[in-house]
């Protein structure tokens, strides 16, 4: 049953058969699921909604969706962006409607501050995120660090623990991760300083 | 979201890492890090039981437009029986029996004519108007984000609806519609 083929899940939402609601809770359902509460801080509720509204575009989008989509890697991946645009908006949101609850914190000495101002940390909202120089600055910084570095600083960014990331960075130890972490963000500093100066 | 502190590179890479996902060609890597991180087990059964409630509400409440479409078959009418009734004009049918708009927006005499004639309850076209309304609604925010166009995939209920759906619709329009369906309530009484 966890395996039903993509053409098989469309072809039953289209088909208004609701067995195929159990079929994608459970292909899909948990692992979006802790994504979204473990690693991106949302309430079991909140991670509940973006599960609904994730898995109700694709019952509204399906008899498109059965032309479009080519493949099953296809198929997942496209839900996968929708959930992550679901935490995405909900971040957004959340983050615009607190806009003057908001305290900054600075975690260690080796984080350094894109900029200390609420005008300057609001640019990344108050224009879509994507067009945001600031964003556009700081990616291309992170694109100036080797993968693993690169790769390093988003999963720490998104909880996961050392121990974790060594499941998926095989051959390094925690301390070494701690350690080329701490490195990177200070390379990421140089970098982002760099292309800052530059302007 | 829990933790209202915010650290000023920390948000910035979690921007970074919702549109680096959002218009990557493929989020495989990702995506096989969650596989591998986050397991394969069921959902909270309490979590399973809500969606899955909420999903095949959602699946199996008709619209607007596909109500109409199904009493259209079941009394063996069509769309100028409905034009000539209702006085709307063939273009606006077309969108109410497709569901591309919105009902508030339509003249209320012209909208209760065409209930009338087309034999609908008052409660039958509550649960089928704000069914619409969610769906555009839906459709509108996910219409909104640019990776939808699937080049590979480039670019957003009251029977107790509300709840069914999430923070994303919109106070002002709903609020539009809870005005609307009361008028149509008193027509139609």
């Amino acid at each position: 049953m966890n395996s039903m083929q993509y053409t098989e899940v469309l072809d039953k939402i289209i088909k208004k058969d609701t067995d195929v609601i159990s079929v994608l809770s459970k292909i899909y359902g948990k692992r979006f699921f802790r994504f979204a509460t473990n690693r991106h801080g949302l309430s079991d509720a909140e991670a509940e909604d973006m599960l609904f509204e994730t898995f109700y575009i694709l019952i509204l989008k399906a008899n498109e969706l059965i032309e479009q989509i080519t493949s099953q890697k296809h198929f997942d991946s496209y839900l996968f962006k929708i959930f992550v645009n679901q935490i995405r908006q909900k971040f957004r949101h959340e983050r615009l409607k607190n806009k003057e609850s908001i305290s900054f914190v600075r975690l260690d000495d080796y984080i350094f501050e894109v900029g200390t101002s609420y005008d300057t940390f609001w640019d990344f909202y108050e224009v879509d995120e994507i067009e945001s120089p600031k964003i556009i600055q700081l990616r291309a910084a992170l694109n100036n660090l080797s993968q693993t570095d690169k790769d390093l600083l988003i999963l720490r960014n998104q909880n996961y623990t050392y121990k974790e990331i060594t499941k998926i960075m095989e051959g390094k130890t925690e301390e070494a991760l701690r350690i080329r972490y701490m490195r990177a963000i200070e390379k990421l500093k140089l970098e982002f300083d760099k292309l800052t100066n530059q302007k | 979201m829990k933790d209202k502190s915010i650290e000023i590179t920390e948000e910035a890479l979690k921007i970074v890492f919702f549109s680096e996902i959002i218009n990557a060609e493929n989020p495989s890597k990702i995506m096989n890090q969650i596989s591998m991180l986050e397991g394969n087990g069921d959902l909270p059964t309490n979590i399973f039981k809500n969606l899955t409630n909420r999903l095949s509400v959602a699946m199996q409440t008709h619209t607007l437009g596909e109500l109409l479409r199904l009493k259209m078959i079941k009394l063996n009418l069509n769309e100028d029986y409905f034009i000539e009734k209702s006085r709307l004009s063939g273009t606006t049918l077309n969108g109410i029996f497709n569901d591309q708009i919105q009902i508030s927006n339509l003249p209320i005499v012209l909208f209760r004519k065409l209930v009338i004639s087309a034999k609908l309850s008052y409660s039958e076209v509550e649960k089928a108007v704000w069914q619409t309304f969610y769906k555009l609604d839906t459709l509108h925010k996910f219409n909104n984000v640019d990776f939808i166009q699937t080049r590979f995939a480039r670019k957003p209920t009251s029977f107790g609806l509300k709840e069914k759906f999430s923070f994303f619709v919109s106070e002002e329009t709903e609020e539009a519609l809870i005005r609307y369906l009361n008028r149509l309530k008193e027509e139609m009484s």
